[in-house]
């Protein structure tokens, strides 16, 4: 007890250098709040930019969809299987359900190769941001409309209000042909959706296809995607007996994921560095300290304090510090993260790239546990860790240290 | 006098002058590295977008980027453009077919690219993870086809066997032929991986009837400076008929992003040097401040103020001096233990996601290394001169009490 | 011309008589001529069979040379109207239902004609690519008063033919009783068999056919001929892509 009022006081009867010390611990862990804060945030614009667009968080289809998607591969009538997986999943989830086919797409002059998916309009517009990536033109209402790529449009020459024709083969294998009218052309930042890309309602597609109350995906967008791995066993115990199977969006997109690892590794060197740098001042700072205060230290000796309990003194006082610097320094970074979360951050640049490609203009850092504490409590315990060679160097100290120069 | 004091007092502490120059050049080695990982980092991302284009510059007939088809093609380069892509600034050029095609084996069928290239031409960057796994990489002699592993795995087919590839010819006709697989290769881009097959170009133009004739020119260049010359040369070589670009004119998402990650980069960088500099501050302060004792005694003896600050300042100077010294070389060092690069294979598909290399090197700029130092320098500098005129000012018996 | 198969049959016959094997090569090519005539005339079924569906088609086609063809459904009603012509290499297709005519890019050759288990690139193969290989006779055997010829045929090195080879079981009146595609690896893939035959205006034809993917049993396409006519006078004009418009 003796000991951490003592060290406690110390720390105040040594202003100056306490408040360096702890300054620059503040610093450090404010800047780890922000930028760990910020990357988070940043992961999370880049999977809801990715998966925002059209994939989802979750998708249910057959099991040999994924590997082989081709039209017959039917998860069969919906609404039994919405109700399921609402009812399972809750109400906050978004969904959608589409067909999907290969098919020609020609124009007067041109003829060319597309996807093409059968969505509802309205549960499409509301689940993604492929709606609202429509340049010219304006989404699918109902009817025979089609909307397609930035670069398909260009290829096939068309633009709102021609005509295409589609040329496919249907659920039964008989002929899909149709006539359909351009009303909306999108442009995402994926050239190969703005290239290969087509979509016309979910009623039009089971009519040229000949697939009434058949449907390969269901789609699903979940509040955050750290939800992901809890939603998908939860859905998957419920569709196994159906045979079905529910895919995430590392199954859907592989590279994402590697995509992410990847900045948090190059992130980690940055991180690395500064904490590696202020626990190195910690400790530079603390041993001379000691070794500046040798009188102090020699006083207390000849007191008769144990070189021992010097050197608790030491530690103790290196934790207060460490534990100031925490606290102050999530606070500030706290106070930080927050302002920006509603405010966000800009950088040059970014606006442009925003309206281009229908991505948000601004970083958000992610306010959560790990990203306030992860950084701090590294340099905490680093600090801690620190004050091994100055509690040695205390405890070694001699006992006529009491007339050692300064 | 003062310098002899000064020195004196260096080592008369060593432990404290030590802990000092090591604090110093711990920080300076950090900012170092980290400025010079930073830097490599977005080089490595431009360098392999632009090796991904490929080239700084491309020439094509102008609807091709729309619709990459044999319909677009143009006329190998005239005796005139050949001068231009002689010229010094040109590191290398290359000149390609590039057509959509389709692949068939007995099992399957898969819709590619096909390259025709001129393999000497095209250097692959080992670094960017591409090698031939089986067989032997094309030659301009080579007999069959070379593709990717994820290809061969798709379609079932192997080192040896024949594919077919089914194409549009020059002429709007169906073109075919049967191509032994001579070579599989991996690389870095799975995509790439399973899309691109390659020939010999004088093979392809074979295929596609289409003699002396190329779907694009491509070239890098040493200096990006003489980009927009070598864009009006060329584009005046060529004609007007023919479309010339810039990589940034081509491949947008790419130049905005290097825009937002130099403006993004900057700011981190500076930040972190703010904290990295606290750090050194904290050490240079204290280290004056732990001394006003002795500061104390000096001003008694009757030390003028002045010379008191000259000669503390100095003796943070030279502390500082080594610890720069030693905090560059241990930099120096480090770079070159990591010069081949840190290797990052194992996340590398993401990596190719996002446009960088699986490799993650330094990139040393001198203007960066001249500027750190000197920042370390004026820091230093103000830190030790402040406060010790501040102890300085203050009344001897005073300071002498201090602890 | 009528004679030409007759022809070849009077020229091989004394050669069997007489103990020679004929030629490999001529054999093929004598059944290539023996199924496709000068021109024909004629109505067939198709059907696809799959583990779960199946599905006829009627079609009715009309055959000009060695690569006119024009093929158009009768039935079932929702696919009576589309019609493809093949003229070479390349195929074009009409559907009642969008009333245009589309060239078939070189990209969708390799998927399926119509559901089956032929490509369009299969259907629009004429029968030169004999060419393209090396024809050995293998062996013969007698059943039924016939001689059964086995050929192999090996692909030339850049022919565009992905087998490794393809086995021809030809009759000795140039019926071709089944056509076997192996893989370069030596396994058996697909198979053409000829599973009923008959003998119209003099000539002997496969009535029934079928395309069977080894590996999966339950998957067919068979083409049953309901009547044909051979060596008919038929017009070029026939053969172009504006009659697919017009097209009955």
């Amino acid at each position: 007890m003796r000991i951490e009022r003592l060290a406690w006081r110390n720390l105040w009867r040594h202003k100056k250098r306490s408040w360096l010390t702890i300054g620059a611990m503040v610093f450090c862990n404010t800047l780890l709040i922000f930028l760990i804060g910020l990357q988070v945030g940043n992961y999370r614009m880049m999977i809801d930019n990715t998966l925002g667009v059209l994939t989802g968080h979750l998708q249910v289809q057959t099991p040999a969809y994924l590997d082989a998607p081709k039209l017959r591969e039917s998860i069969g009538d919906s609404k039994d299987l919405i109700n399921d997986i609402n009812t399972t999943l809750g109400k906050e989830i978004k969904l959608t359900p589409r067909l999907a086919a290969g098919a020609l797409l020609n124009s007067e002059s041109r003829s060319f190769g597309a996807q093409i998916l059968g969505v509802e309009p309205t549960l499409e517009a509301e689940f993604g941001l492929l709606a609202g990536t429509i340049s010219r033109g304006r989404w699918l209402n109902t009817g025979t409309e089609i909307v397609i790529g930035e670069t398909l449009a260009k290829n096939l020459q068309v633009s709102v209000g021609d005509e295409l024709t589609l040329l496919g083969s249907g659920y039964d294998g008989s002929f899909a042909a149709n006539v359909l009218t351009v009303v909306g052309i999108f442009q995402t930042s994926m050239a190969d959706m703005n290239r290969g890309l087509a979509l016309i309602p979910l009623e039009e597609f089971e009519f040229t296809f000949t697939a009434k109350d058949q449907l390969n995906v269901i789609a699903i967008a979940l509040p955050h995607f750290a939800e992901t791995d809890a939603a998908k066993e939860r859905l998957s115990r419920v569709l196994d007996a159906e045979n079905l199977a529910v895919r995430d969006w590392n199954e859907l997109i592989p590279g994402l994921r590697q995509a992410i690892l990847s900045d948090v590794i190059s992130a980690f060197f940055i991180y690395a560095v500064l904490v590696v740098v202020i626990i190195f001042s910690v400790l530079n700072t603390q041993l001379m300290a000691v070794l500046e205060r040798r009188r102090e230290f020699g006083t207390l000796l000849a007191l008769g304090i144990a070189p021992s309990q010097l050197g608790r003194l030491v530690f103790t006082e290196t934790v207060f510090l460490g534990l100031l610097g925490l606290i102050i320094g999530v606070g500030g970074g706290l106070a930080l993260n927050y302002y920006l979360s509603i405010y966000g951050l800009e950088f040059e640049g970014m606006e442009e790239m925003a309206s281009k490609f229908n991505m948000s203009a601004r970083m958000y850092p992610e306010i959560s546990w790990f990203t306030t504490l992860s950084g701090p409590s590294l340099v905490f315990i680093g600090a801690v860790l620190a004050s091994i060679w100055p509690v040695l160097k205390a405890r070694a100290l001699p006992l006529l240290a009491g007339r050692g120069s300064t | 006098m003062i310098s002899r004091l000064a020195w004196r007092n260096l080592w008369r502490n060593k432990e404290r002058s030590l802990l000092m120059i090591s604090a110093v050049a711990i920080a300076v080695c950090a900012m170092l590295f980290m400025v010079a990982m930073t830097r490599g980092f977005m080089q490595g991302i431009l360098d392999s977008g632009i090796n991904n284009l490929p080239g700084h510059m491309q020439a094509h007939s102008p609807q091709y980027l729309d619709d990459p088809s044999i319909d677009h093609r143009f006329s190998t380069p005239s005796e005139a453009a050949q001068s231009v892509l002689d010229d010094p600034s040109v590191a290398r050029w290359l000149q390609r077919i590039k057509v959509p095609a389709v692949v068939q084996s007995e099992y399957a069928s898969q819709g590619v690219t096909l390259l025709g290239i001129e393999p000497e031409r095209e250097i692959q960057d080992q670094r960017l993870g591409y090698k031939v796994v089986e067989g032997k990489d094309i030659t301009s002699q080579s007999n069959g086809i070379l593709i990717g592993a994820k290809l061969a795995e798709k379609l079932e087919t192997e080192l040896g066997k024949r594919i077919v590839l089914m194409t549009q010819s020059g002429d709007g006709r169906l073109a075919e032929r049967g191509y032994r697989i001579v070579g599989v290769y991996q690389t870095t881009f799975a995509a790439k991986e399973e899309a691109e097959v390659y020939l010999p170009l004088n093979q392809a133009q074979s295929l596609l009837e289409v003699p002396n004739q190329i779907s694009e020119i491509a070239l890098f260049t040493s200096d990006i400076g003489e980009l927009e010359r070598l864009q009006d040369s060329l584009q005046t070589a060529l004609g007007a008929e023919i479309e010339v670009l810039r990589w940034d004119q081509i491949d947008e998402y790419l130049s905005a992003s290097m825009q937002t990650m130099s403006g993004f980069v900057f700011i981190i960088v500076a930040v972190v040097f703010l904290t990295l500099s606290f750090a050194l501050v904290n050490t240079l302060i204290m280290a004056i401040f732990e001394r006003t004792p002795e500061i104390g005694l000096l001003l008694a003896l009757g030390l003028k103020p002045r010379s008191v600050v000259a000669a503390l300042t100095l003796e943070s100077m030279v502390m500082l001096g080594i610890g720069l010294i030693v905090g560059n070389v241990l930099a120096q060092g480090i770079l070159l233990g990591f010069r081949d690069g840190i290797d990052l294979s194992s996340v590398a598909e993401g990596l190719a996601m996002a446009g960088a290399s699986p490799y993650l090197t330094a990139q040393v700029n001198v203007s960066d290394w001249l500027t750190t130092n000197l920042l370390v320098l004026l820091l230093g500098l103000l830190t030790s001169w402040w406060p010790a005129r501040r102890a300085a000012r203050l009344d001897p018996v005073e300071a002498l009490q201090k602890t | 011309m009528r004679i030409a198969p007759i022809l070849l049959l009077l020229i091989l016959a004394p050669q069997a008589l007489a103990g020679d094997t004929p030629n490999a090569t001529d054999i093929i090519k004598a059944a290539m001529e023996v199924w496709r005539g000068e021109s024909s005339n004629g109505e067939m079924t198709m059907t696809i069979h799959r583990p779960d569906w199946e599905r006829s088609m009627t079609i009715h086609s009309r055959t000009k040379g060695l690569d006119k063809s024009f093929l158009i459904v009768k039935a079932p009603k929702k696919d009576a109207g589309n019609a493809t012509l093949l003229l070479d290499d390349d195929m074009w297709s009409y559907s009642p239902r969008i009333k245009r005519v589309i060239k078939i890019p070189s990209s969708m050759m390799a998927q399926s004609w119509m559901g089956s288990d032929l490509s369009n690139r299969d259907i629009t193969k004429d029968t030169g690519v004999i060419d393209e290989y090396d024809h050995t006779l293998m062996g013969t055997r007698e059943e039924n008063g016939h001689t059964i010829y086995q050929i192999r045929s090996i692909p030339h090195e850049d022919a565009p033919v992905v087998w490794g080879q393809e086995v021809y079981t030809i009759r000795d009146d140039f019926l071709m009783l089944q056509q076997e595609f192996w893989d370069q690896d030596n396994q058996l893939i697909k198979t053409i068999r000829t599973l009923e035959h008959k003998v119209i205006s003099g000539r002997p034809v496969g009535t029934r056919m079928r395309v069977q993917d080894q590996n999966k049993p339950n998957e067919w396409t068979e083409l049953t001929i309901n009547s044909i006519e051979f060596e008919v006078e038929i017009d070029d004009n026939i053969f172009t892509v504006g009659q697919l418009r017009s097209a009955r």
